[in-house]
């Protein structure tokens, strides 16, 4: 009877199996380009639960942009972080079904240097920031690899953290914070970009002497370390003013393959497979329980807010989304060194300056490499002029040795000096019209000498060049704000204010 | 548990071979036999699917959408003890008021983690069909955290703990304190945090607040406070005006107040019980979650190491506010599993052991029961047992105007 039974189920068993399974159910996966790496994994995943996932693999951003609902041709999306999918929902005003969607791995965003470089940013401060590695991009003494944020979420994720970490607010990023140019050092010092964080890796790999560092998530850049290609290992730095992690959230599109979905998703989120992930890949694991391999510190430190708000990461993507194709602007100092200001106030323009050449605290906003400037010394006449392309170390210091003179004068002609500076600012747009120009007039005392502020006001004003002033002491400050609105820039808070702040202004930071 | 049933055999005097039994006389398998067939396959794949555990009385299936409630669900115990009642339960995970807010045809119930939620889908259904709702347990919000960020908070005066308990599990968060704090523009440096690099703005992050009840609760709560610890209410009515509905303008603005507060945190995760549970401490150094989702875990861990984990610590909000799941049907199939999750001694101690607070009198937010569990499995107990004050939540039209005011809800 037993033997009967078994005949029996094993006859019926035949035919089911005929009927129900014809090979493996496939769904279809637009996925983030790098996770390519997981085919062996997803062959894992089909022997036990024979479901097959077909990855699509597109960037991110690319693959994010594409996901419109109720226009999804995939049955599963795969990214390396949904954040700008959510937001572009949000802001599009959908109110339908989002998709469901379950965390999988986890990979912070770091920086990997080859070792002189690591050891140059720790000798500045153990713990490095990334207002560290800005402050030696912008010196000229750091050159770094990073991936298109306009169309790697690598990319987009590393600038939202170091936008974020440059405004320093301890919150997630505003509008207002992008609309100020602090991140101009840091992007001097990038050398290589790529359109994926995969393709960065190949391209610093064929580059190696271009760049002494490279931006990407902490599982590439081991992955990298381990492959071999690299002439020495790249050292993982992990910003201690906060870092972006991805967390590669599975999202369902096609409702219908619900079961097929959370049986992939069961799968994935097991201790074992997570283990699989991790020994193949290098990403975290998400669920408890797993221990992490040697290479993956427990703490990777402070995560940063990100920003809700799908304008303030299009802003920072219209400024900052070409790597390729920015201009280096070129400001006009026009410093007053008469008699007035010996003494405390040539010591304090002295310490804004500075910090505007890297001498003082880390600073994102600062001079940078291919920025150009002129410093103008006046008097009643103008005492000195030079101009200043910022190559390396060698001008920061010339910058602040041009300052370093004590050569005042007894009189103070402000207006004729400032029109001297406007004489220049149309010679240089007439050789480099593409190239921003503006001017910070700094002075402390009352106009003595030259034209008058209405002669000043009469002369035809480039409408490009805003003149940003700032008050020392005894300056006229109804007369310096009339000026500087009339140029499009403003008065300085004589109070608060700091030529640092009003340098700040000329980059649009308030 | 089924038997053959015996065969009787007539008294005979000749021995004769027995005879086959019925089943495996030709004439019967030639009959019978594919169609037998058919149903033992039939049979198999059901056992092997683990659809039926107690075979030949049909499973019933229900389709739920819910919020961090789908943690019981998804218990295998549950599931197993539901199946005993041939019951078998699918769930859609997604936040409570995002349940709330999208169709629900498809579900045959809904089991949303607080009262507002499940007054939405009241409104929006009450043409459809009106079964029991039901409340067949409890868990507050609490702000979850790791210990060098609640030492610093004992530091700074705004939690404190028990005197003499070396490494307590439980803080009370003087919330009036901690919403001050915010205000100042504190960061966990400013606070002087231990063994951690933090210069985020002190905060506690929560889910979406257009998504979840326990961001909307927890904006319930700051709001509370910030409104002189009053419960926001609707306008006054105009004097001798005309009796109109009654408008918000209070509320509205009072959301705008405490927006930035809350909305610093900038992107709201999803799930933030399980990153709290398994990804390192300075990712989310604050999150808002419900108490069962830290004392399962808990009480898991004790079990497996026989020591709780004392790393993760909770902070409980001086202020807290009542937080009921809600079981709603949506069709009549679904008032047995409402029923049984409410009543059934087996699934109301597995909740327990799942951290939710059981058989609750009605309007206290504290579980005397679960907190006695709590101790028979060695972990402390927090404070809160002694305590039951609890703030009422707003009328659900002030709730819903500041929800979008402050979530910019679409």
């Amino acid at each position: 009877m037993k033997r009967l039974a078994a005949v029996l189920l094993g006859a019926v068993l035949a035919v089911t199996a005929c009927t129900g399974a014809p090979g493996p159910e496939r769904l279809s996966v637009l996925a983030s380009s790098e996770l390519a790496d997981l085919a062996p994994v997803l062959d894992d995943l089909r022997a036990d639960t024979g479901i097959r996932l077909d990855l699509d693999l597109q960037g991110t951003v690319d693959a994010g942009t594409a996901l419109t609902p109720g226009r999804y041709r995939h049955d599963l999306a795969w990214l390396s972080t949904d954040r700008y999918f959510q937001l572009k929902l949000r802001k599009s005003g959908f109110t339908g079904e989002r998709p469901a969607g379950t965390r999988i791995m986890l990979s912070p965003i770091v920086i990997g240097a080859k070792p002189q470089a690591a050891a140059a940013l720790r000798a500045r401060h153990p713990d490095v920031s990334w207002a560290d590695f800005a402050d030696a991009a912008a010196a000229g003494t750091l050159r770094f690899a990073m991936a298109d944020p306009g169309r790697s979420a690598s990319g987009l994720s590393a600038l939202v953290g170091i936008a974020t970490a440059a405004a320093g607010t301890g919150a997630a990023l505003r509008a207002q914070d992008v609309a100020c140019d602090r991140l101009g050092g840091f992007r001097a010092g990038q050398t290589l970009t790529a359109n994926s964080s995969g393709e960065l890796v190949d391209v610093f790999t064929a580059h190696q002497s271009e760049a002494d560092a490279v931006i990407g998530y902490e599982s590439t850049l081991l992955s990298l370390n381990a492959s071999g290609k690299l002439a020495a290992p790249l050292e993982l730095i992990y910003p201690r003013d906060g870092i972006m992690q991805s967390d590669y959230p599975l999202l369902l599109l096609d409702p219908a393959k619900r079961g097929a979905y959370e049986r992939v998703t069961d799968w994935l989120k097991r201790p074992d497979s997570q283990r699989k992930i991790m020994d193949r890949t290098l990403r975290r694991p998400v669920v408890e329980g797993v221990p992490l391999e040697p290479r993956l510190p427990k703490s990777v430190g402070t995560a940063l807010y990100f920003p809700d708000d799908q304008a303030v990461v299009d802003k920072l993507l219209a400024y900052y989304g070409d790597p390729r194709g920015r201009v280096p602007g070129h400001v006009l100092f026009v410093l007053d060194f008469s008699g007035s200001m010996r003494g405390g106030r040539i010591a304090s323009l002295r310490t804004a300056f500075d910090a505007l050449t890297g001498a003082g605290a880390a600073e994102f906003a600062r001079f940078y490499r291919g920025e150009r400037i002129t410093l103008i010394r006046f008097g009643g006449r103008i005492l000195g002029e030079r101009d200043f392309t910022i190559h390396g170390p060698a001008d920061l210091t010339a910058v602040r040795g041009f300052l370093d003179v004590e050569d005042f004068d007894s009189a103070t002609a402000i207006w004729s000096a400032l029109a001297h500076a406007y004489d220049k600012a149309a010679e240089l747009a007439k050789t480099d019209p593409a190239a921003p120009v503006s001017i910070v007039l700094m002075t402390d005392g009352e106009n003595n000498a030259g034209l008058g502020v209405d002669e000043f006001l009469h002369r035809p004003l480039p409408p490009a060049v805003h003149t940003y002033a700032v008050r020392f002491g005894e300056a006229d400050a109804a007369e310096l704000g009339r000026a500087a609105a009339a140029t499009g820039g403003r008065l300085a808070d004589a109070t608060a204010a700091s030529l640092l702040d009003a340098f700040k202004e000329t980059r649009g930071c308030r | 548990m089924t038997t053959e049933s015996p065969i009787l055999e007539e008294p005979h005097l000749t021995v004769r071979p027995r005879p086959a039994a019925f089943f495996l006389r030709r004439r019967f398998l030639r009959s019978f036999g594919p169609v037998l067939g058919l149903a033992i396959a039939g049979l198999v794949t059901l056992l092997v699917s683990g659809t039926v555990l107690v075979p030949f009385e049909p499973t019933l299936e229900l389709s739920g959408k819910m919020g961090s409630k789908a943690d019981f669900f998804a218990d295998a115990q549950v599931r197993e003890l539901l199946m005993r009642h041939h019951i078998r339960v699918h769930v859609t995970r997604t936040g409570s008021r995002d349940v709330a807010t999208h169709d629900l045809n498809k579900y045959d119930f809904v089991f949303l983690s607080g009262e507002p939620a499940a007054g939405l889908v009241r409104t929006a259904r009450a043409d459809v069909f009106g079964g029991t709702i039901r409340q067949p347990f409890t868990s507050p919000i609490v702000l979850a955290t790791y210990r060098p960020y609640a030492e610093a908070l004992r530091r700074n005066g705004i939690a404190s703990a028990p005197s003499g308990d070396g490494e307590p599990l439980y803080y009370t968060l003087d919330t009036g304190k901690f919403v001050r704090a915010m205000k100042a523009g504190a960061t966990w440096n400013s606070l002087g945090t231990e063994r951690v690099n933090n210069g985020n703005l002190v905060l506690a992050q929560t889910a979406h607040v257009c998504d979840s009840n326990s961001g909307a609760t927890y904006l319930a709560l700051v709001a509370y406070l910030e409104n002189g610890r009053q419960v926001p209410l609707t306008d006054p009515a105009p004097p001798g005006g005309p009796a109109g509905p009654a408008t918000l303008h209070a509320a509205h603005e009072l959301a705008n107040r405490i927006k930035p507060l809350l909305n610093r945190q900038g992107f709201a995760s999803a799930d933030l019980a399980e990153s709290y549970w398994n990804v390192a401490e300075g990712d989310k150094p604050i999150v808002v979650i419900y108490e069962h989702q830290y004392l399962e875990q808990q009480l898991r861990i004790k079990a497996a190491t026989g020591r709780p984990d004392t790393d993760h610590v909770l902070l409980y909000p001086k202020d807290n506010i009542l937080t009921k799941p809600q079981f709603v049907p949506l069709r009549p199939e679904a008032e047995r599993l409402g029923e049984l999750i409410t009543t059934d001694p087996d699934l109301q101690r597995r909740a327990m052991e799942l951290g939710f607070g059981v058989a609750t009198p009605a309007g206290s937010n504290k579980s005397a029961r679960l907190y006695s569990f709590l101790a028979e499995q060695g972990l402390p107990t927090p404070q809160q047992a002694d305590q039951d004050g609890t703030t009422p939540l707003p009328a659900n039209p002030v709730l819903e105007e500041m929800i979008k005011t402050v979530g910019d809800c679409p």
